[in-house]
This record gives C-alpha cells, sequence and structure tokens, in this order.
C-alpha cells in the first residue's frame, strides 16, 4: 500500500484485478483497474504477450505483488452477466481434480462467443410459421428440402430455426420465396417455446415408475444420486417426464438433462417438449451455431430457461436455480472428456449436485460398475477404507409397452456354421422371414469402412497406414484407404507394392460390404446403411430414422450408432456380426463395454408389440458374456466383472490416473516417463507420512496403439485405493512434469480416472 | 522364365470383377484337351486349369463353351497354397459355342 500510485484510479474502485486467461499457465494475473465497475466473474479485455485476450475476473483487490512499472491495465468490462459463484466453485474442483489450468478450465466451459473480445450478441432468432394451407400438389417435387419444412410446419405451428437446422442445412434458401411472398411469416422469440399439439399421450406409470418418481421426490431437497437401472424400453424417459413436472412446479426451479450423443437430443427433445410445453426448453450441444449456443446458455445462466438438454459440454452451463441433474445412459463412454480437460462429465455431474445439495438421477439399462458399485456398495464391502455416498437404487424391470416382451437372444456358433460374407444361413434365413412378413431387421457391426484388411494373397503384404502403428481400412466406394485412428487417406494400390500383384483382396467385413452382400441376396429389398461415414450431413440421421419409422427401409446396417435410444416398433431382428475382437481384447473395460452396447443393440428388437430375437454370430457361444445376456442378466454379470475389478485393484475399486506422453522419437518419452517413475517413487518414499494409502507407479509402457499420427506414444499408470492419495501424489507428478526440461520435446498430459490408454 | 501357351475351352467362367483399385478382373476355369507327343509317342492329353484375366482385357466377352488360345504365366494360387493359376497375358478367342447362337 505504501508505494501505491494515487494519480492512477478514483478511490472507490478497488485499484487491482485479478484474473485468469486461456494460457497453459496454472496462475493468476494482476491488472491495473483504471476506475471501471468489476465485480468478480465479470468478462474484461486485457493486455496479454501483445495481444488482447478475454479474462474472467476472480479477485478486486488493493494488493499487488507486481511492480507498478509491469502493472497493465483492463482494457473493456464487458456488461454481461458474471459467473456466478457457484459454477466457479465446480469450475474450480475441475481444475485442482483434473490438474488442468483453471484459466483454460474456465474459459473452455464458455461458449465460443463468449471467449472473443468482441461483444458477445447473440444473432436474432426467429420462428417460423405458414400462414395459408400448402397443398403437397403445389409443390415442386424437385424441392425436397422445401417439402420438408412445410410437412414440419404443418405438424407443428411454429418452428424454431433449431428444429428447421435438423431437417436440412439449406432450409433458409428453400423458403426464401415464400418468405418473400408472405405464405411462410417469422417473428422473433427468445429461448424459443414451440406450441406443440396437445394430443401427446400421457402412459400411466407401471407400479415400479411410480414408485421411483415417489422415492426421489421425497428427497429432493439434499443431494442424493440415484441410480435408475431400468431394462431398455422400460420408461426411463417418462420417469425424467414426471419428476420434471413435479420439480419444476417450484417457481423459477431448472433441470439439467444430460445424454451422450447429440443424435440423441432431438427424440428426447420432442418428448419433452411435447409433453413439458408449459416449460422453456434450451438444448447445448456441439451441433448448434455459435450464435444458438450463446444464446441458449444466456438463457440457462439468467434462469428464462427451465429445461435444458445437453451433451457433456452442458454441466457446466451456470444455472442459478438448479434442482435436479438426469444424466441418460450414464454409462456411456462418451461423456469422457478425450481432449483439453479430460473430466468424466457424470462425475464433475456428481460433484455440482454435492455443491448444490440437490438429487442427480443416473439412468441406464446397463449401468457403469461405477455407479453399480455405488449402488450396491452395501450389498458387496469390498472397500473399507474408502468411504462413498451410496446411491439410491431403482429398479424397473418390466417394458412400458405391456404387450412388449424381451427379445429372445440365440447365439450362432460360426466354428459349427460358418459365416459366407459375414452372414450365416441361419442368420440370412431369419432375415428372409423378416421380408416376407413385412418387418424390419437391424445388422449390428462395428465397424465402418468396406473392409478393415487390404491384403495381398500373395505374398501376405498388408496395408498400413503410414502415420500409425494400425492397419488402414478399405472404404471401396470413396475409393481410398482411410486410417480410422489418424484420419490419413491413401489411394487404393493398383498392385501389392510389395510383390506386384494386381489382384488385392478386401479381408474382413464392415459396414459397406455387408450393405453390398445383402443388395446382392435381397434386391427386392430396401438396404440403409448408418455409420460415420453415411450421416456426417446435419439431417442424414435423421432422415434414415424417419424412413424407418415410415417403413421405407426393410434391412438396416449400422454402427453402435444405432445402438442408442432409439425406438423402432416394428424391427423384430437384430443380428450381431463380429464383435469377437472385443471378447478378449487388452482392455479391461472391454468386457464392460461389449456388454452394455450388446443389450442396447438387443434392446432395439421388439420394443412395441411383435416380439423380437436377436441373433448373436460368435466363434466363443460359450463365453460367460453371452451366457448373461441370452439371460438380459446384467445383474449376474456385473457383480462378476465387479469382483474381477476388485482383485485386480481397478476402477471402480482404485482409481487410476494415466500419464500420456507421445514425441516424434520414443527415445524421448521413455526418458521422461523413466524420470516421471522415479520422481513418483522418489516423492511416495520422501512423503509417506502424508499419504492415508501408497500408490503404485508402474512403469512406463507402450501403448496398443504404439504409433497415432507420427507420434510415438508411451504412459505410466498410477494407481490407488485412497482417492486424496493419489491426488497428493498427481499434484506432485504435474509439478515436476511442468517443469521437466524435456517438456518443449515431448507432449504430456494427465488423465485423471482414465478411460483408456 | 515362366511362359504357357495353351488352348482351351471355357468351363467355367465367374462375373466380371473389379481389384480394389478398379482394374477389370475375370476368373475362368480352362478345360484343354489335346494330342501331345511324348517319348516319341502319341498320347492325349486332359487337364483342367483355374485362370485370372486381369486388366482391360477381362471385359472380352466370353462365355463358357467358348474356345480360346492364351498365353501367359504360371503363379501360386496364394502364399498358403501349392495350387498353380494361369495369369492370362495374351487370349484370342477362337471359336464361340454355336449352340448358344442359335437359342
Amino acid at each position: 500500500m505504501s508505494n501505491a500510485n494515487p494519480a492512477q484510479s478514483p478511490v472507490s474502485a478497488p485499484r487491482i484485478v485479478r484474473v485468469v486467461l486461456d494460457v497453459p499457465l496454472d496462475q493468476w494475473f494482476d491488472y491495473l483497474n483504471p476506475g471501471l465497475p468489476v465485480l468478480p466473474g465479470n468478462r474484461v479485455v486485457v493486455p496479454f504477450a501483445g495481444r488482447q485476450l478475454v479474462a474472467i475476473v476472480m479477485a478486486v483487490t488493493e494488493d499487488t505483488e507486481v511492480p507498478a512499472s509491469k502493472l497493465k491495465a483492463i482494457l473493456q468490462v464487458f456488461d454481461d452477466v458474471p459467473l456466478d459463484a457457484a459454477t466457479l466453485k465446480l469450475l474450480r474442483f475441475c481444475a485442482d481434480y483434473y490438474h488442468y489450468p483453471f484459466g483454460q478450465t474456465v474459459l473452455s466451459a464458455l461458449p465460443l462467443r463468449l471467449r472473443q473480445t468482441k461483444p458477445a450478441t447473440a444473432r436474432k432468432q426467429w420462428a417460423y410459421r405458414l400462414t395459408t394451407a400448402v397443398h403437397d400438389d403445389a409443390l415442386d417435387k424437385r424441392q425436397r428440402v422445401l417439402a420438408r419444412v412445410i410437412a414440419a410446419l404443418k405438424m407443428q405451428s411454429e418452428c424454431s430455426e433449431a428444429q428447421l437446422n435438423t431437417l436440412s442445412g439449406s432450409w433458409r434458401k428453400a423458403i426464401a420465396p415464400l418468405l418473400a411472398n408472405g405464405v411462410i411469416i417469422r417473428r422473433e422469440v427468445v429461448a424459443v417455446r414451440p406450441s406443440m399439439p396437445a394430443s401427446a399421450e400421457i402412459p400411466a406409470l407401471n407400479a415400479e415408475q411410480a414408485q421411483a418418481v415417489t422415492a426421489i421426490l421425497a428427497q429432493r431437497q439434499q443431494f442424493q444420486p440415484w441410480l435408475l437401472f431400468g431394462v431398455t424400453g422400460s420408461g426411463k424417459t417418462e420417469v425424467y417426464i414426471r419428476l420434471l413436472e413435479a420439480i419444476l412446479a417450484e417457481p423459477q426451479a431448472q433441470v439439467l438433462v444430460m445424454v451422450p450423443e447429440i443424435n440423441l437430443t432431438p427424440q428426447l427433445e420432442s418428448r419433452f417438449r411435447s409433453r413439458l410445453s408449459q416449460f422453456t426448453l434450451v438444448t447445448l450441444h456441439s451441433h448448434l451455431s455459435e450464435s444458438e449456443r450463446l444464446q441458449h446458455w444466456q438463457a440457462a445462466q439468467s434462469g428464462a430457461a427451465q429445461i435444458v438438454i445437453g451433451t457433456r459440454l452442458s454441466i457446466f452451463t451456470p444455472m442459478p436455480h438448479l434442482r435436479l441433474m438426469i444424466l441418460d445412459e450414464e454409462h456411456d463412454s462418451s461423456y469422457k472428456q478425450q481432449d483439453g480437460m479430460r473430466y468424466h462429465a457424470r462425475d464433475v455431474a456428481l460433484v455440482r449436485a454435492k455443491q448444490l445439495q440437490i438429487p442427480i438421477v443416473l439412468g441406464s439399462a446397463t449401468p457403469s460398475l461405477e455407479s453399480w458399485y455405488n449402488a450396491t456398495l452395501d450389498a458387496a464391502p469390498a472397500n473399507a477404507t474408502a468411504k462413498k455416498a451410496a446411491y439410491g437404487l431403482l429398479r424397473l424391470t418390466r417394458r412400458a409397452v405391456a404387450e412388449a416382451q424381451l427379445p429372445q437372444i440365440t447365439c450362432i456358433d460360426t466354428v459349427q456354421m460358418p459365416a459366407e460374407g459375414g452372414l450365416t444361413p441361419w442368420l440370412k434365413q431369419a432375415i428372409e422371414h423378416r421380408l416376407q412378413r413385412g418387418e424390419q431387421s437391424l445388422l449390428f457391426i462395428n465397424r465402418r469402412g468396406y473392409a478393415p484388411v487390404l491384403h495381398c494373397s500373395a505374398c501376405q503384404w498388408v496395408a498400413d497406414c503410414h502415420r500409425c502403428s494400425a492397419k488402414i481400412v478399405l472404404h471401396l466406394r470413396q475409393r481410398v484407404l482411410r486410417c480410422h485412428h489418424c484420419g490419413e487417406e491413401q489411394k487404393i494400390p493398383v498392385q501389392c507394392p510389395s510383390c506386384g500383384n494386381p489382384d488385392l483382396r478386401p479381408v474382413g467385413q464392415a459396414t459397406q460390404r455387408i450393405e453390398e452382400t445383402l443388395q446382392q441376396l435381397y434386391p427386392q429389398a430396401r438396404v440403409a446403411r448408418v455409420d460415420r461415414d453415411t450421416i456426417q450431413a446435419k439431417d442424414a440421421l435423421t432422415e434414415v430414422l424417419s424412413a424407418v419409422h415410415a417403413g421405407e427401409i426393410d434391412i438396416l446396417v449400422g454402427t453402435q450408432m444405432l445402438a442408442k435410444g432409439h425406438d423402432f416398433p416394428n424391427l423384430t431382428l437384430v443380428g450381431v456380426l463380429d464383435t469377437d475382437g472385443a471378447l478378449y481384447s487388452p482392455d479391461y473395460r472391454a468386457s464392460e463395454r461389449l456388454f452394455a452396447q450388446l443389450m442396447q443393440v438387443a434392446g432395439r428388437a421388439g420394443r412395441g408389440e411383435k416380439a423380437g430375437e436377436v441373433l448373436i454370430q460368435t466363434a466363443f457361444p460359450q463365453h460367460p458374456l453371452f451366457a448373461a445376456l441370452r439371460t438380459q442378466d446384467y445383474e449376474t454379470y456385473a457383480n462378476t466383472l465387479l469382483q474381477e475389478r476388485i482383485v485386480l485393484q481397478f476402477p471402480p475399486a482404485a482409481y487410476v490416473a494415466v500419464f500420456k506422453a507421445e514425441a516424434q522419437e520414443y527415445a524421448l518419452v521413455e526418458q521422461f516417463l523413466k524420470a516421471l517413475v522415479e520422481a513418483a517413487r522418489h516423492f511416495i518414499m520422501q512423503e509417506v507420512a502424508q499419504f492415508t494409502q501408497l500408490p503404485t507407479v508402474y512403469d512406463a509402457v507402450r501403448p496398443g496403439l504404439a504409433r497415432l499420427n507420427r507420434m510415438e506414444r508411451g504412459y505410466v499408470m498410477l494407481q490407488c485405493q485412497h482417492r486424496g492419495s493419489l491426488q497428493l501424489l498427481l499434484r506432485a507428478a504435474v509439478a515436476w512434469a511442468r517443469h521437466h526440461p524435456l517438456q518443449s520435446k515431448i507432449r504430456w498430459v494427465l488423465d485423471v480416472d482414465a478411460y483408456d490408454v | 522364365m515362366n511362359t504357357l501357351v495353351i488352348a482351351a475351352t471355357v468351363q467355367a467362367i465367374e462375373p466380371l470383377g473389379y481389384t480394389p483399385a478398379g482394374l477389370p478382373l475375370l476368373r475362368l476355369q480352362l478345360q484343354h484337351d489335346s494330342e501331345q507327343l511324348e517319348a516319341g509317342l502319341n498320347r492325349k492329353v486332359q487337364c483342367v486349369l483355374p485362370a485370372v484375366l486381369i486388366g482391360e482385357k477381362a471385359r472380352l466377352t466370353l462365355q463358357t463353351g467358348d474356345q480360346i488360345k492364351a498365353k501367359g504365366f504360371l503363379s501360386r494360387r496364394s502364399a498358403k497354397s501349392t495350387q498353380v493359376v494361369m495369369h492370362i497375358q495374351e487370349i484370342q478367342l477362337i471359336q464361340q459355342l454355336q449352340i448358344l447362337k442359335e437359342f
């Protein structure tokens, strides 16, 4: 205080503004306030290293250690709503727990528009409606986009831009003439709330559903995690709707509903909109335009939006009156962020619920072992040292549509009955029966492209990716070889580069090849393929799905994209091709994931009134995973896996963090990781007294994919039964790594609670 | 050196296919019948030979029963096989099967 410069600022405003920036330095920065009205949580613009950056104010104070000569002034204060303390507290926790620079944590939680130094204004949003009846005949048949828009406008009286965006990317152009002549009119709206036909049928709750709703609402005023364990088709969504109705009855209350994938939002959104039309609902996901995202985010922040549906990024959305969180399909690995701050949205949600003292509902037909462990902890007290808040377990064991039966699941032994072109005679016969009866089939193969391997039968050469230690996948239709890890594309060689043979063979099955085989076998059948390649366009998936609903598709071939959430009443056969790779994977989560995936896929069959059948082609029909799947016995299988994890001390029985490092040369990676291992072990020895439980530091190893995108990779796994002890070690290790001399030559990241290596 | 010149009848023929890079590819089964001189003695020779035609020549309209003259080389079917396949470099249609034309 003594050397305060009296000329700088008016007396009233605190002199120093302490901010965080989107830079990879884990510290706060002090700036001088030239007398602007600044509050903690405000967005300001500051000069930093010759640039102007957006910063978030953490504190306003009188003290600084920065010499007055080096202190720069903030340039601008934005007058938007400051970030609230609760959100900052959550972000603080995440930065600490995931060991990610706080400034980057805060700034990456904001919509892009709020990270830019321009004032953040959302483009005006409009809602569209028809003024006169338009006859289908009046439309030019070739204008498919326009026809779709008009169909949508006929169905609901008014459509938001977001809704029209799901129909086509070019709807604006398509409707321009009709907008000009007044057939379609628009009005400006904020946080769109379209009115929906009130015809939505309200299903009665069965006893289990009613009990779940009652149990959750009984403890609505406190932190309580609930695991809603409901078989596929058991009506979890209806439970969510009832919870929302009850919670939102309180004025101003807000609810955050999270879904793993963007593809699932429109479905949930339309169900919520039709049943909860009295509440303002916004969505948050990466398919929104930046303007929409900002507007939706601000609607949540201001409290105007009562329901927010979003993917994992929505977990950090400020919601001042948040009263309940719901995570649908909580086991889904999409909740894990795989770059930047590698958070798990489920875990962050639990922390947020605890900080806010509100209930959180985790819904799944195949809960993650983490959640299952927490929900059944009393039954299996395996870990006496770790004290955890047990979740409430709520079971939905019956399908909601009374007539709907769980599908019959059978394994086809591909050793006894070899598959030809990926399909066994048994499966083909089952498909033919469906074709004859006018029912739909779904073939699940979790590999896109034409064939996973391009092989020279003359000399055994195999096409590899030049940048990764992986085989490169043949995409015959696009006439390229494409690496599914780094995206590299190669031209298909005219001849074998090793021996010159032109007769190269695609080996193995993938979606394109199955589609081709089906078209050859059943030329009259309407076959559709759904994988990342076919649904790149914004509206492509919606289009296929509505075609399936309209009965315009007989056979659907696709990857895991089809496994989730979709409801096809006329689909009675699910064929699973070639999942054996995952049965014997070195990844300890592989069987958990495969089981969940197959349960989900199987759940697509027979959701309506017709019984479903699931046929799984495998060379290992005796595998315990299939035994559990056949009886749809998640519980027994989960408990078996859990015992394995407890014995092996893998999550959830222990906590695991992984240091991943990569460089052009493995020698550097190895040197860095070896030094890390040594430093970590040394730290443990030295600070033994501080640890409740001693973490294990494993030696540096290489992952299965040793080279990715020209980078040689390695990792070190750290494991401990006690979360705090592991965190203690991680803090020391991160501090060590941030100052290591090799820091500039290698790239390293820390993945806390890593999903894979 | 690896050259085979042979006259044969097309015994079986697969539909025209393509290599992954898009070269036309035709797989055939050739049946060969002739008389040859061995140890100064005349004898009958019969064999069935799998053959493959890669490249624009594969677009040639061939039918079962056609008589052809082919020149090419021999290679094993695959690295795992001892079976020999004739790779046709030049092909000449000698006579198309007459019966088919009458239909």
